[in-house]
């Protein structure tokens, strides 16, 4: 990993704040086996996700985190660095691309998320606003990437005086 | 169609429907607490006062309601083996407490895999619908799933 972690990264609010090229470290990402269970009992009760030993059957093996609960706990980081900062800057999601599930998340399993600034491109019809595309990378401990996504966020410019109707 | 489902039964350009899950404040706002908090999601009174005029379910809760959706529709009656990915999500309107969504499947495609004879990839397209048959949230994947016979070409 050569990436350096943003400096100042507490400051980044406003659409100006994100430069393309710029790599950052948001946090860490890690499953219990019984966080796995519960997330996918809900909502993705593939055998795989809720039952270790069916899961020990099955191609993977053993249990692993459902691919939405991998995403999800990269989007709290994302979205708690957000309210972090103030928030004021962020005014809604699009949605995301390229959601690659690359590897397997694995109870005990910790993993470095990673944002990369993609491009940031103001808006034609709206003035007051951009949209800043970022990839998000979740890295394991032998610097495999486990999951990636590109991920669309509409900024406020820090002139746009923070209020207005999405 | 109530069968085990293997490879060979996605038929491409076939539509399927099914749910439903009626969502409910508590969800949303549980839901978000853990992975979405923003005020939007997890304040009903803050909520009311953005441009969204009140509570709305974090895109990711939507994701995810509709990755339950289709487990009970098909997935688990399927020779499913896991998704590599999702090709893009795009949240066309927000998901509000008392909606009921169901999921609307189209096979776009399917390829028999050259590496692993015994399976292949369905690519779909899911569209959450809401009671009022809008499309809140449309999705793009791909479906790793096993093949019932396991050395014939598809």
């Amino acid at each position: 990993m050569t990436a350096q972690p943003l400096k100042g990264l507490s400051r980044i609010d406003w659409l100006e704040d994100f430069i393309p090229g710029t790599r950052s470290h948001l946090g860490q990402i890690g499953f219990t086996e019984a966080e796995i269970i519960a997330f996918a009992r809900d909502f993705d009760p593939q055998s795989f996700h809720i039952d270790p030993e069916a899961a020990k059957r099955s191609p993977y093996g053993g249990l692993i985190a459902s691919g939405w609960h991998t995403m999800a706990k990269i989007m709290k980081l994302v979205s708690q660095s957000s309210l972090d900062r103030g928030g004021a800057g962020f005014i809604v999601s699009p949605g995301f691309e390229n959601l690659r599930w690359r590897k397997p998340c694995r109870p005990g399993d910790i993993l470095d998320v990673w944002t990369e600034v993609m491009s940031v491109t103001p808006s034609a019809s709206r003035p007051d606003r951009g949209l800043v595309i970022q990839e998000f990378s979740a890295v394991d401990g032998t610097g495999d990437v486990a999951c990636s996504v590109t991920g669309k966020v509409f900024f406020r410019k820090r002139d746009s005086g923070g209020q207005d109707e999405r | 169609m109530t069968a085990f489902l293997h490879f060979e039964d996605f038929e491409i350009g076939s539509t399927e429907t099914y749910g439903e899950k009626r969502v409910e404040a508590g969800e949303i706002m549980a839901f978000a607490r853990e992975f979405d908090p923003q005020v939007i999601h997890t304040d009903p009174v803050a909520a009311a006062e953005s441009p969204f005029g009140g509570l709305i379910a974090s895109g990711l809760h939507s994701c995810s309601m509709m990755m339950r959706l289709m487990c009970d529709g098909y997935m688990l009656r399927s020779a499913s083996r896991g998704s590599p990915g999702v090709d893009e999500v795009r949240y066309l309107l927000p998901v509000r407490p008392g909606d009921v969504l169901r999921v609307r499947v189209t096979v776009l495609d399917k390829r028999r895999s050259a590496s692993r004879p015994e399976m292949g990839i369905v690519f779909a397209r899911h569209d959450l619908l809401n009671q009022k048959d809008e499309v809140v949230l449309e999705m793009t994947s791909k479906v790793m799933m096993g093949c019932r016979d396991l050395k014939g070409a598809a």
